[in-house]
């Protein structure tokens, strides 16, 4: 049979129990208790979907979660993280791309999405088959079950997807409709209660809601259902794909090995001023530069530069990237260059024509520009800061976090005046202290317990002031049962 | 500097007082109870200890008792948190000199805490200036931040100005590193304000033991996980209590301080035991006094009861019960509650005594119970007796909807500073337990409700709990689980309110215990709960709720309304024999006490024939006689199968009402006293022991004696050992005669009314829901099996209740018409609306313009079917219901655009179950019964005319599942059809084997092997099936493993 057809046409490829589909990916392929997700990690949760082993004993969607153990007490209840959802929702996206130029997630049905196939057959004579090859990818790669439908509107497809089982082909707009009509509507993943109300009334397809009339509908049912009337109305195939922005990129390979700083410093900007050009024309500077060089070896290397501000000034950055082409090896040679530019808006001109703000915005632009120069000769994050956190423990209590920019000074922020406790990289052991040669021994403070830790804490905290005025910060470990330096106070 | 007035101190005198100690009862902050501290104070070599607990005295009963046993110095206190508008909060550590200390502290208590809401206080600075005499006051060193908005001269010239030299400023060493500023600020401000320095610590715990658990109850009261609470615990284990040497080592630079602490103590004298508690004096009339009243309204109630010719029995009863009211000084009490029965007679509110107060012919005389203890015989000394010296404790059953009103009542007559609630501290079971421990350990929550599902409630977590719940146990966090809720097992978690218990005092309540606010509106509660009240000789009053008063009231309101009768619960004619033949064949679904599946089966066993087997029968289906093995040899006996005989005939009069066999709690202690010559007072020991039943050692220390005194006595051993056996089971839930007697009283007059007024019987039942033991389906079959005719709810017709109305039958008979209430999700403030406008509507368009009633609510009526008059059909109804809009004033009935069928006979009863959880038009099955029937499949009538040892296939609807603690996991399920019920029996092995179906299905098909004994049927299962071609069925809601 010849599956290729010829009229204007859309896809549909839907992954049934998406959110279960996805629980399972994290289990064990030898799992064999009965699953069911939830809506939520709570006492209240909800079941909202079951597998067959769950089902078999009873368990089904909108039972409370308690009640649902109590009847399989073994019953392992998941409830996926939205970050997890979201970032298999990206993958499914780009690898819906591969199959065509246009992908539009269903706004109605979770995990169905919609591809534009017009004009496929050019270069897929059978559309049938690029439906399996389509569904083969997503189980290989993703572990993912799903079905597709090739049809020719927007609510055939997703209409028949929610009830396909695996790859269909509609050869006929009528075929289509008269699918889509017979089509149960609690397959359609309706809001529960119009649904359930449209059942009391005998009103069980989507055959049976397109008779009624649509401002009956309209005045009594949600919304969902009147647009389900409407569009098992129109004739809609078109997908509003997802626009990708146009990355700031671009790369050269080399017939040779380049293993010169300079010489690839010059190819590197030869390469960025086009982007350059773009960038201007959209109010964009560079807020970043990464770079990944291809070595002879075949081995990749991926480097980065960060401006102080957004810039298109080409010397600051032919500065930044020389400073970090240096400081790599070079050696095995490099035979491409890519760079992608981060862009990120200019700053208002008029900020510069206020002469308290150029000068104080100059300062700070200076030391972010050093800060860069740093980050862009011994590698970013090689500045790090202090952040004071609360804790009984010294070493928790602060955390060291990446210093990137300074900012301007909070107005009344006050200048620290205290004394600072300075703190070895690691605990010194030290003798016992001897407290003839001391002034002062202030102490002990005690600091115990994190018991429900691996390893509970227990120490005893002196400050030892000497005869010449310094003072040493000293501990007590009970369980090596000696004397350390923790730092000093200045 | 040495203070004038202190003795001048040496190392030779190193005692001190711990003067800052929370117990647990300073809810999730103390790790301790109040008996550690005590005891580990006296381990310690200490004289004295402080509780103050925060913002409350919840702890001091049981510190107080156990200071006692331990002949310890226990000062009385609270850290009392003070808070005003614009400033920062603080505490302020009081204790208690003298009775007006302690009465200051417990008002101070009381303002704070009434004037937040449940679980806050807050008094103000001046207050706590104001209420100063008596108290010695302790500023803490934590409070430093706020002399940084607040003037320290206002603070400490107050302060100072307030207590005098009973003010000091605490120095605390922790080894924390605060401590040393803290320190210096404090005597900075001691020494700037002449203010004295008192050395302590905040204590926590009795046991550097205890300090993970203190950890843990932080996170929880902070409702934050370990991992994000480190900074917000306390550092280090140095808050636990510290005998003197450590003490004095860690002041070692200042004794003076040291010695503050025992200057105190000293001075903080005041005892419990002083609280000098005097029940009010209630209004007498007349100028009499209150032994003359009781006695006047005794006698005149005497006269009445006995209708003017009193018994010399009785005579001589109630003059012996006056005298030892008079000689205990309890007359008061008796009146209060005259007063308040009384009341409730004036309001027509329903109400009866329980429990040991029917023994007493004084409350039978004032009304207060219904019962005659002295033609019953029952032991007026388990009411009241010399040697117990224990407070009477009379609990009074009310009509549940209108308890209330005599709550309220009280509080009006008595006033709030007179009389207030008893509290009921709730403490941590297992399940709670793991649930807040879960949390802290930051587990899912999810597997932690599947860890709960598996626990005993009242036991300890096991390693098999996780294995059962899929969880291994050797895991370290789950280890910490397990080690840390069982930890915390009985800890006190919140406070909370008794069922009824009330407390009245002379002098104000919260001068005595401080008062809170509950959490319902206009109640409050004192901070002791009833073992403290107990403790302390503090009269209680229980003012309970009971349905099934409720439902006879309205009951007797019908009949009076229809018939044109007059009944009440003393003027039901006695001894009908047609209720005891209903009695006898089990017919008794909705009857107070006798409903269960398990009364049930005893009846026609038991086949009461009067009154007092009726006491019997409500008292032998009790945990205590079964698994004290009494049933069956009383039932033997009692159809003359076995001969009565009586182990020793000193026995005849304790056991000879009923057939030599103990049945109730009195008889167990009788049997005490007789047979094993207990004195009075070991025999209230062994009443107490009983009670405390969770605590089986306390019960197995009378093993011995009991056992050796009656082998004494000539009774022989076997005898000896099966009386103590019954004497624990008993222990496990055994009943007392006279409470059984008060509740035959109101389960009689049940079966009365169902057995002569079948549909007022029905009708009271549904309006007084939620009650008993049967939904309200289950209660409307019940009734049409009895011939009522159920009429539908209709919204032109039905009122807000259901109602009782001549039936279409006609010959007088009644029907049961079904009241708006029962549809589901309509307000009561919508029924109000219906139930008012006159119902002349038009259309369901006018319905709703002239009532303003919600769309949702005429969705819900028009799928109930209470719009018949107003729609063709069911489903038109509600297509219009959809479509109403309540601005419209359109009289005109809707053009129908859109036609719909008319509902099926079994379709229409669904949507009667889905909408109203009943059906006026039969049960669900009637309308499969021709398919069961071709199945092969009986009904429940024919099931019970089967005989024995048949077998049987069976489908029902399940309305009750149990799985009684007395029946060796043995699974009860009593199933339903249109003709009666089904008693099937699974026994552990087949349960297990179909345990998902049997748990879960609400139809259940059901197969096995009948078995007949005394009428009794019981289906023993085998084989469970799930009856797939049974395809329209609404759920029905059952009663599960109560």
């Amino acid at each position: 049979m010849n599956h290729t057809l010829q009229t204007h046409q859309i896809a549909c490829a839907y992954a049934p129990n998406f959110l279960l589909q996805l629980s399972f990916r994290d289990l064990p392929r030898d799992f064999r208790l009965p699953v069911a997700l939830v809506d939520r990690d709570d006492s209240r949760a909800i079941v909202i979907a079951v597998d067959k082993r769950a089902a078999k004993r009873g368990i089904y969607p909108g039972l409370a979660y308690t009640t649902a153990i109590g009847l399989c007490p073994d019953l392992h209840a998941t409830c996926p993280h939205p970050q997890q959802i979201n970032a298999l929702h990206q993958r499914l996206i780009n690898r819906l791309g591969l199959f065509s130029p246009a992908i539009e997630p269903v706004a109605e049905l979770f995990g169905a999405y919609y591809l534009d196939v017009s004009g496929m057959t050019r270069l897929e004579p059978d559309l049938y088959a690029w439906g399996q090859r389509l569904q083969n990818i997503l189980m290989e790669t993703e572990t993912l079950k799903v079905t597709v439908v090739i049809g020719f509107t927007r609510f055939g497809v997703r209409t028949a997807a929610s009830s396909a089982n695996s790859v269909v082909l509609f050869e006929s707009p009528e075929s289509e409709l008269e699918a889509a009509l017979a089509t149960p509507l609690k397959q359609l993943n309706l809001p529960a209660k119009p649904l359930k109300e449209l059942e009391k009334l005998n009103i069980r397809t989507v055959g049976d809601i397109k008779a009624l009339p649509d401002w009956e509908v309209r005045s009594r049912f949600a919304e969902p259902m009147f647009e389900l009337v409407r569009k098992a109305k129109e004739q809609d195939s078109a997908v509003r794909g997802i626009s990708f922005p146009e990355p700031y990129a671009a790369h050269v390979e080399f017939d040779y090995a380049e293993s010169d700083a300079e010489r690839l410093l010059t190819r590197t900007l030869e390469l960025c001023l086009p982007l350059f050009e773009k960038m201007q024309a959209n109010a964009q500077g560079v807020s970043a530069v990464h770079i990944r060089l291809t070595r002879d070896n075949g081995q990749t290397g991926h480097e980065k530069v960060q401006t102080a501000k957004p810039t298109l000034n080409i010397t600051i950055l032919a500065d930044l990237l020389r400073l970090r082409l240096h400081a790599i090896q070079l050696d095995e040679g490099v035979t491409g260059i890519a760079v992608h530019l981060i862009p990120e808006a200019l700053p208002d001109p008029q900020t510069n024509l206020h002469p308290a703000l150029v000068k104080s915005e100059q300062i700070i632009v200076k030391a972010n520009h050093a800060i860069a120069r740093v980050e862009a000769e011994f590698g970013t994050q090689i500045i790090l800061r202090a952040k004071c956190s609360k804790s009984h423990l010294p070493e928790d209590s602060f955390q060291w976090e990446p210093f990137d920019q300074l900012q301007h000074r909070t107005p009344g922020q006050p200048a620290s005046a205290t004394m600072v406790r300075r703190f070895l990289d690691c605990p010194q052991r030290v003798s016992k202290p001897d407290r003839a040669a001391l002034q002062r021994l202030l102490g002990p403070y005690s600091v115990s317990g994190f018991w429900w830790r691996k390893n509970g804490v227990q120490r005893s905290d002196y400050f030892a002031e000497t005869h010449s005025g310094n003072t040493q910060w000293i501990f007590y470990d009970p369980n090596s049962r000696a004397w350390y330096t923790q730092g000093f106070v200045q | 500097m040495v203070h004038a007035g202190i003795c001048p101190i040496t190392m030779s005198s190193p005692l001190y007082t711990p003067l800052w100690c929370k117990s647990n009862y300073s809810f999730l902050e103390g790790a301790s109870s109040p008996e550690q501290y005590v005891s580990q104070a006296t381990e310690l070599g200490l004289k004295s200890i402080a509780l103050t607990d925060r913002d409350g005295v919840y702890g001091i009963v049981k510190g107080h008792l156990a200071a006692l046993e331990y002949g310890l110095h226990l000062i009385i206190g609270s850290q009392l948190t003070v808070a005003e508008a614009g400033f920062s909060p603080f505490s302020i550590v009081l204790l208690v000199q003298n009775q007006k200390g302690y009465a200051n502290l417990c008002r101070l208590i009381t303002l704070g805490r009434r004037r937040c809401e449940k679980g806050k206080s807050q008094v103000t600075f001046e207050e706590c200036c104001q209420h100063s005499e008596g108290l010695w006051a302790i500023w803490l060193p934590e409070n430093a931040s706020v002399l940084q908005e607040r003037r320290p001269d206002e603070v400490f010239g107050n302060l100072k100005q307030a207590f005098s030299d009973r003010f000091f400023i605490m120095i605390c060493r922790h080894r924390e590193r605060q401590d040393p500023l803290l320190e210096i600020r404090a005597r900075h401000n001691a020494k700037r304000y002449g203010i004295r320095t008192v050395a302590g610590l905040e204590t926590l715990y009795h046991s550097s033991g205890q300090r993970p658990i203190q950890d843990l109850l932080s996170c929880i009261r902070l409702k934050r996980s370990f991992a994000n609470c480190e900074n917000l615990l306390k550092p280090n284990a140095l808050h636990q209590l510290i005998g003197a040497d450590k003490f004095t080592d860690l002041f070692a630079d200042d004794l003076t301080s040291v010695q503050a602490t025992m200057e105190i103590a000293e001075a903080c004298r005041f005892r419990l035991d002083e609280l000098r508690y005097v029940y009010p004096d209630e209004p007498n009339a007349n100028g009499m006094t209150v032994t003359e009243s009781l006695r006047a309204f005794t006698w005149q109630g005497a006269l009445t009861r006995y209708a003017d010719h009193v018994p010399n029995s009785v005579s001589q009863q109630i003059n012996c019960e006056l005298q030892l009211i008079e000689e205990l000084g309890y007359g008061s009490y008796f009146l209060t509650m005259h007063r308040i029965v009384n009341w409730c007679r004036q309001q027509n509110i329903l109400c009866q005594g329980r429990g040991s107060a029917a023994n007493s012919v004084v409350c039978f005389c004032l009304g207060i119970t219904n019962i005659d203890p002295v033609s019953m015989d029952l032991l007026f000394e388990r009411f009241l007796s010399r040697e117990r010296d224990e407070p009477p404790d009379i609990d009074l059953d009310i009509e549940h909807d209108r308890r209330e009103e005599v709550i309220q009542h009280v509080y009006s007559t008595y006033g709030r500073d007179h009389a207030a609630m008893v509290a009921v501290i709730i403490r941590y079971r297992s399940r709670s337990a793991v649930r807040d421990v879960g949390a802290v350990l930051d587990l899912p929550e999810l597997e932690l409700q599947r860890l709960a599902k598996q626990i005993n409630s009242h036991g300890q977590l096991v390693e098999n709990d996780f294995i059962k719940a899929g969880l291994d146990p050797t895991l370290r966090t789950y280890q910490l689980l397990m080690t840390l809720a069982n930890a915390i097992i009985d800890y006190p978690r919140h406070l909370s309110i008794h069922p009824g218990g009330f407390v009245f005092a002379i002098d104000k309540v919260h001068e005595m215990v401080p008062v809170e606010n509950a959490t319902m509106a206009n109640r409050t509660v004192i901070q002791w709960e009833k073992d403290d009240i107990q403790a302390m000789k503090i009269f209680k009053v229980d003012l309970l709720g009971l349905g099934a008063l409720t439902q006879l009231h309205r009951c007797f309101d019908l009949i009076d309304q229809h018939h044109n009768t007059k009944l009440s619960m003393n003027c039901i004619p006695k001894d009908d024999i047609k209720v005891y033949e209903m009695l006898q064949k089990a017919d008794t679904t909705g009857v107070f006490q006798i409903e269960s599946r398990a009364q049930m089966s005893m009846l026609p066993r038991l086949k009461p024939k009067k009154w007092y087997d009726l006491v019997v029968q409500i008292a032998i289906v009790r945990p205590g006689p079964i698994s004290g093995g009494m049933v069956h040899p009383y039932l033997r006996r009692r159809s003359g199968e076995e001969p009565v005989t009586y182990p020793h005939p000193s026995l005849v009069p304790v056991l000879g009402k009923t057939l030599g066999i103990p049945i109730f709690q009195e008889q167990v202690i009788k049997l005490a006293m007789v047979a094993a010559n207990y004195e009075p007072g070991e025999a209230d020991q062994l009443r107490r022991d009983m009670a405390a039943w969770r605590r089986v050692d306390r019960l197995e220390r009378h093993r011995e004696k009991l056992i050796s005194r009656m082998m004494l006595k000539g009774i022989p051993q076997q005898f000896a050992e099966q009386v103590f056996d019954q004497i624990r089971g008993f222990g496990e839930y055994g009943f007392p005669e006279s409470h059984s007697a008060s509740f035959a009283l109101i389960a009689y007059a049940a079966a009365y009314l169902k057995c002569h007024y079948p549909a007022e019987f029905a009708c009271s039942l549904l309006n007084s829901q939620p009650m008993g033991f049967y939904s309200p389906a289950t209660i409307i079959e019940d009734a049409r099996r009895h011939g009522v005719e159920v009429l539908p709810v209709d919204l032109l017709i039905s009122k807000r209740n259901c109602t009782v109305e001549p039936s279409s039958k006609g010959s007088g008979s009644y029907a049961l018409r079904l009241g708006l209430r029962y549809v589901r999700g309509i307000s009561d403030k919508e029924l109000a609306t219906i139930e008012s406008a006159p119902k002349d509507f038009q259309s369901i368009q006018d319905l709703v313009y002239k009532t303003g009633l919600s769309k949702a609510a005429v969705r819900k009526l028009a799928e109930a079917g209470a719009l018949r008059g107003l729609a063709v059909n069911r489903r038109t109804a509600l297509w219009e219901a959809h479509g109403v809009n309540p601005q419209k004033d359109l009289i005109e009935p809707l053009q129908h655009s859109v036609q719909f069928d008319a509902l099926g006979d079994a379709e229409s009863t669904t949507w009667d179950y889905q909408s109203t959880g009943v059906s006026s038009r039969g049960h669900m099955l009637m309308h499969y019964r021709d398919q069961l029937h071709a199945m092969g499949l009986p009904s429940a009538a024919a099931v019970s005319q089967m005989p024995d040892g048949c077998r049987v296939r069976y489908v029902g609807a399940v309305i009750c599942r149990q799985r009684p603690a007395s029946a060796a996991s043995v699974v009860f399920m009593t199933l339903e059809d249109e003709t009666g019920f089904v008693n099937a029996v699974f026994w552990p092995q087949c349960f297990e084997r179909y345990s998902t179906l049997a748990k879960s299905l609400s139809l259940l098909g059901v197969a096995g092997k009948l078995q007949v004994a005394s009428d009794v049927v019981h289906l023993i299962v085998d084989h469970v099936w799930q009856p797939n071609d049974l395809v329209l069925w609404e759920k029905f809601k059952s009663r599960d493993f109560h």
